[in-house]
């Protein structure tokens, strides 16, 4: 397959079915609907660490969406792994794309609250900010490396070793750090978190972040599952030409 | 022949090519030596702020230069396909592994007892042979873990172009929980304490969990070279 063949195989943007068209409709509402909850509804009385507080119902969602994407990538190595198979491969490289995107989200929302809350935008001693991070940097080798490995079986292969190296290392990471420093994170936002109103709309951020992440989800894989298809095609095209030529 | 002469032979062959051309071994040290310059002229070694440094100091340098090591697990310049010739012999995939993960170790082994013997002669660090012995055993022991981690990361990164660069970002996030461990023994070793039991527990359970984890995908990453 020529050079261009690829490129020509990578730039296949798919656009939004009818049913992901729906999903971006509920995933906005849902927003549209957390935010209304954030203005109106959390009683102000209750807040423990003032006003800053309220972009705990962004970061609890990307945090939470974050974790259950990069336990995907696990279930997607094991599987390929178990029986090679291309569709897991993509489910956990894309899992890992936007477990990537949500780490990120949380680690950026997350500074921000710390800016006003801790007076520090980095606190290095904090266990879980700590673990977020080092999950990032591990998550984003896994993604570089499916990246840079040419062939498509060794790239399963190596994607799915180093997808399972990544999880192993995330409760050893939590230990390590947590027996050698202190927290700073709120212990349980729980605590806080008894209030009813609080409850709801910590329960409609989560849904509505995950509805949003999983629409990229979506998305990024009919993307992927086109991609291959077309580089397939591609490379028939090509054999057929040269079987012609010859 | 039993795997363990196996083990016993591949590790003594990749010795003895290592004592001929003393490349890893001499490239780690240097690298390491020249690191602690960098950092001296970073943080002057004769100020508190340094003293303080120094467990960090020391673990930067010596994890650094050991990814250079382990990196180069599977060949030196110009031998590629040094995996490929020992897959055609008529051994077993677990003995090559930890053959492999062995002869990187007595590497890293070498520089470990050549770097902290220099760094602590160069810091100037009043010590006695025990605390020298502490340290040392710690990096040894931490070593059985990155050794297992980064000679399996070595046999992926080594097909892909660039694989130098990739192989480190693969690595270090991975070696984050053993640092941390090591650099906590090495503070509390400097400062005559005891060594905690946390310490020893997170080292040993990184060396396990790495070796178990090495060994299986090692196996994966191989099958797909035979196949």
């Amino acid at each position: 397959m020529s050079v261009s063949d690829v490129e020509r195989a990578d730039r296949a943007t798919p656009g939004l079915s009818p049913s992901m068209l729906v999903h971006a409709v509920v995933a906005l509402g849902l927003i549209a609907w957390l935010n209304h909850r954030i203005a109106h509804a959390v009683p102000f009385s209750v807040k423990k660490i003032e006003q800053s507080y309220l972009i705990f119902y962004y970061h609890l969602p990307s945090a939470l969406s974050c974790s259950i994407f990069f336990a995907i990538v696990l279930v997607g190595s094991i599987q390929v792994l178990r029986t090679g198979s291309a569709e897991w491969d993509r489910r956990a490289v894309v899992a890992g794309r936007v477990g990537v995107a949500a780490c990120a989200a949380t680690l950026a929302s997350g500074s921000t609250w710390a800016s006003a809350a801790w007076n520090t935008w980095w606190d290095w001693g904090d266990p879980r900010l700590m673990t977020a991070a080092i999950m990032f940097f591990t998550y984003a080798g896994y993604v570089l490396l499916h990246a840079q490995v040419e062939d498509p079986v060794r790239r399963r292969r190596f994607g799915a070793i180093y997808g399972i190296l990544a999880f192993v290392n995330i409760p050893l990471t939590k230990y390590a750090i947590e027996w050698f420093g202190a927290t700073a994170h709120p212990a349980e936002l729980s605590n806080i978190a008894t209030d009813e109103a609080i409850v709801i709309t910590k329960s409609v951020g989560v849904l509505a972040f995950f509805t949003l992440y999983c629409l990229v989800y979506r998305w990024a894989l009919q993307r992927e599952r086109t991609k291959d298809r077309l580089r397939s095609v591609l490379t028939r095209v090509r054999a057929i030409e040269e079987g012609a030529a010859a | 022949m039993s795997s363990l002469r196996t083990v016993m032979r591949l590790v003594r062959w990749e010795c003895m090519r290592e004592l001929r051309r003393g490349e890893i071994v001499v490239s780690m040290i240097l690298f390491a030596l020249v690191s602690i310059f960098i950092l001296s002229f970073a943080i002057d070694p004769g100020t508190q702020t340094a003293v303080r440094a120094q467990p960090g100091i020391l673990w930067t340098v010596l994890l650094l230069a050991g990814s250079i090591g382990v990196e180069r697990a599977f060949g030196r310049a110009g031998e590629e396909r040094v995996l490929e010739g020992l897959l055609l012999a008529p051994v077993g995939r677990v003995s090559i592994y930890y053959a492999r993960v062995i002869s990187t170790w007595l590497f890293v082994a070498v520089m470990n007892l050549v770097v902290i013997a220099a760094f602590l002669v160069l810091y100037n660090v009043r010590t006695d042979f025990a605390t020298f012995l502490t340290i040392l055993g710690g990096a040894w022991a931490a070593g059985i873990g990155f050794c297992a981690v980064g000679v399996t990361l070595a046999a992926m990164t080594r097909t892909v172009q660039g694989g130098e660069i990739l192989h480190r970002l693969l690595l270090l996030p991975l070696l984050i929980p053993v640092f941390k461990g090591v650099v906590s023994l090495t503070t509390q070793a400097l400062r005559g304490q005891e060594i905690g039991p946390r310490e020893i527990a997170i080292i040993l359970a990184f060396d396990l969990v790495y070796l178990a984890a090495g060994q299986l995908l090692f196996d994966e990453i191989v099958a797909d070279f035979e196949g």
